[in-house]
């Protein structure tokens, strides 16, 4: 393996460890590498340059590591797919490595290794990624699902070396886009040949999208007898738990922190204990989130205000409002951050029996929302302050909005329920949810037949306007979309429509890329579209 | 209790591995070959390998043995297995004989492609067949893969010496002290066995038999499910 023409980028925080690995890098071949100290310069210079290689020490200091890096990096595409990534570790950190779930290294290396071992495992590495590279380059922020199945298929089909990893990439890729039936099959076929935990889990994930989830659990809980330490198959347990089971899910995530504590899983902890009105529990699960990162890549505001929320419900008053100032230390102060603040502290203040204070600081977060777009988790937060101060009307206003611009999240609608719970008014959150969603049914229905009877000018009147108000609601901005397609059908080419339909598709492209109902959509445009047209880039 | 048992152990294995880099430089100074050196070196080795069974073992008791259960390329493993092997062996075999050779069969590898295991647990139970046939070989040993009938794939370390004594034959599962080994790695190597399951039920295991090369030579096989 030539190495000679690659560019790496070695990671550790201890000066030392870099200079032996640099100088057993340039020994095997590679003599173009960058470093970085910490996980701040690594992002700087991925984000800067293209890298065929990253070489990272599992621990970083700072309470930070590898994997978190790894995670991040993942996630928000800032490292491709056919860049390898080689982790380096101790007999400690392997653990924590060969066990985790989502994103996985391309492979670790136990120290003390000598240059001729790394050598071999940058070979293998690269021999891989060069016969996965005609899957990889549709994988990331664009993920073109069509072609990366294609490519799949094409391993498969020749019968190549990475024949495995084809098929489970494949299956990832079937899954995404709800082929449940397929990505089944595919299990099915891998499981017939051998026994090995990705499968089946992958097989449980197809029987919940196929609608299956008794049979699904019953899988997952066996796979944990024979593979104890596979937190995919936690993850996944827990997810199918939170819907029906939240205590269940609550002692699944227990067992995966037992296996792995990352900061993710006690995030997720400390929301289910929340809901469970585990409040102990909680306070240390976010005590834990916010703890141990000191780098503060992997906190959120989320975090925080759990942590507050769990010291108000056992009137811990001191130490939520110390949550509360800590937030402000640990984040760039923006807006956002200020309009969080100041609902959590509102709710602090009417707990402590201080209205005047409690007023005060509910103000100045509505003013804030009135100035600009705040996250979905700020909105919500400012609802519950506005039901803590006795105004329940504008609490509801606000929720209406994010339930109809989020109709088609679980996710956000179940943050919704939990809002109404703890002002005490499920009933009411069921209610308003069940009416928002007819509401948006409605809305879509009498747009189609609208259009169905030659009133398009209306049916586009009403779903223009809906899909300016609702940016995060992808059906509406594909219906949108549709019924200017329409018009453009009957009335012949028009730059300015086919604009509009350009930006609702592109919308609804950014709320949700695996809909399913924007393939026919963009197929629709792709034909009617001139020349001249912009082009879409899904 | 595992903290400190894991820091002790971990503190050992870091010491042995510098003892190795200073044996490799008094290796280079000395100018040629060097019998005890090496022979150093492997003893070395060898007590590493034993700590890492050790502290897994001791996990397994304590119900915190964690296991990395994932797709391992045959044809790779068991390359990096004859590389590790090789970078600790002696090139004298015992009493000042040659060295036995090593033939492998690794045909059903690339049939296979991968299977699913914990590449670093396993690696330690066949290194340590493999140290142990070198130990009693007269002449040679083996090592083969091979797919076992009923789904799952066997190891076997086989070698043409005298075999294993009945007392270690006739002990399934236990461990027992030997004249010339403590049952550690047996020991290991049956836990180690037994912990990779399916979620169908069937879990590994191990087999000891003297149908090896040779009249008689002992034969290790590890059938992982």
């Amino acid at each position: 393996m030539d190495l000679r023409d690659k560019l790496g980028l070695l990671i550790d925080d201890m000066a030392s460890m870099r200079t032996t690995v640099r100088m057993q890098l340039a020994s095997i071949g590679l003599e173009k590498c960058d470093q970085a100290r910490d996980i701040k310069e690594a992002i700087d210079k991925l984000t800067a340059k293209h890298y065929d290689l990253i070489v990272c020490d599992y621990n970083l200091g700072k309470g930070s590591d590898g994997q978190q890096f790894l995670e991040l990096v993942r996630r928000k595409h800032i490292l491709p797919m056919t860049t390898a990534f080689l982790m380096i570790t101790g007999e400690t950190g392997y653990q924590q490595v060969s066990t985790a779930a989502e994103y996985s290294p391309d492979d670790y290396l136990l120290k003390p290794f000598t240059a001729d071992t790394l050598g071999t495992r940058l070979g293998r590495i690269f021999d891989r990624k060069e016969a996965l590279q005609s899957v990889y380059q549709h994988l990331g922020a664009k993920t073109d699902y069509a072609k990366g199945l294609a490519a799949c298929d094409e391993l498969i089909e020749k019968k190549s070396r990475y024949m495995l990893e084809a098929l489970r990439i494949k299956g990832d890729l079937l899954l995404a886009k709800g082929r449940a039936t397929d990505a089944l099959a595919l299990y099915d076929s891998v499981l017939q040949e051998r026994a090995t935990p990705w499968a089946e889990v992958g097989k449980a994930l197809a029987l919940i999208a196929y609608g299956n989830p008794d049979e699904a659990r019953n899988l997952l809980e066996q796979a944990l007898v024979a593979y104890p330490n596979y937190l995919a198959a936690y993850d996944a347990l827990a997810d199918l738990l939170v819907k029906t089971d939240k205590f269940a899910a609550q002692q699944v995530v227990e067992q995966a922190l037992h296996v792995a504590s990352t900061t993710q899983r006690q995030r997720e902890l400390g929301a289910l204990a929340l809901a469970n009105k585990d409040f102990e529990r909680a306070e240390g699960a976010f005590r834990i989130a916010v703890d141990r990162d000191r780098t503060g890549f992997f906190k959120s505001h989320d975090d925080y205000a759990g942590l507050a929320r769990s010291y108000v419900e056992q009137d811990k008053i001191q130490d939520a409002l110390t949550a509360v100032k800590d937030m402000g230390v640990h984040f760039q102060r923006t807006p956002e951050l200020a309009a969080r603040q100041a609902a959590i502290e509102s709710q602090v203040y009417v707990r402590a029996g201080d209205e005047k204070n409690a007023k005060v600081a509910l103000n100045k977060a509505q003013a804030a929302m009135k100035s600009g777009k705040l996250d979905v988790n700020t909105q919500l937060e400012i609802a519950q302050a506005c039901f803590a101060n006795g105004q329940p009307d504008e609490a509801k206003s606000i929720i209406q909005q994010v339930a109809e611009d989020n109709q088609e999240n679980e996710k956000i609608l179940d943050s919704i329920l939990a809002v109404f719970e703890v002002a005490g008014l499920e009933d009411e959150g069921a209610l308003l949810l069940d009416d928002t969603k007819k509401r948006m049914i409605r809305l879509n229905n009498e747009a189609v037949s609208l259009a169905k009877s030659n009133e398009l000018d209306k049916a586009i009147m009403m779903l223009s306007e809906a899909a300016d108000r609702l940016p995060n609601n992808a059906q509406v901005a594909i219906n949108a979309a549709q019924a200017v397609l329409m018009r453009i059908q009957t009335t012949g080419p028009d730059m300015t429509q086919f604009a509009q339909a350009h930006r609702y598709i592109t919308q609804a492209i950014k709320a949700n890329p695996l809909h399913p109902k924007l393939d026919p959509a963009v197929a629709f445009y792709r034909k009617l579209a001139p020349p001249g047209a912009r082009p879409l880039e899904a | 209790m595992e903290i400190l048992l894991a820091a002790a152990i971990h503190d050992a294995k870091n010491a042995l591995n510098s003892l190795g880099v200073w044996l490799d430089t008094a290796q280079s100074e000395c100018g040629g070959p060097s019998p005890a050196l090496e022979q150093a070196k492997s003893i070395a080795a060898t007590v590493s390998g034993q700590l890492v069974e050790l502290l897994a073992l001791y996990r397994a008791g304590e119900g915190s043995l964690r296991m990395a259960v994932e797709d391992q390329h045959l044809e790779d493993f068991l390359a990096d297995l004859i590389a590790e092997l090789s970078a600790t062996r002696t090139t004298d075999g015992a009493e000042g004989a040659a060295a036995p050779s090593i033939q492998t069969d690794f045909a059903a590898a690339t049939e296979l492609g991968a299977w699913a295991f914990d590449a670093y647990l396993v690696k330690f139970v066949l290194l340590d067949a493999l140290r142990n046939a070198l130990r009693h070989a007269r002449q040679r040993i083996q090592i083969s893969v091979a797919a076992e009938s009923g789904g799952g794939i066997r190891f076997s370390v086989a070698d043409d010496g005298d075999g294993y004594p009945d007392s270690i034959l006739r002990a399934e599962g236990t461990a027992k002290m030997t004249a010339d080994s403590s049952g550690l790695g047996l020991s290991f190597a049956r836990v180690i066995a037994e912990r990779h399951a399916t979620p169908a039920g069937r879990h590994g295991r191990l087999e000891l038999a003297n149908d090896g090369l040779g009249k008689g030579g002992a034969r290790l096989s590890l059938i992982l499910p």
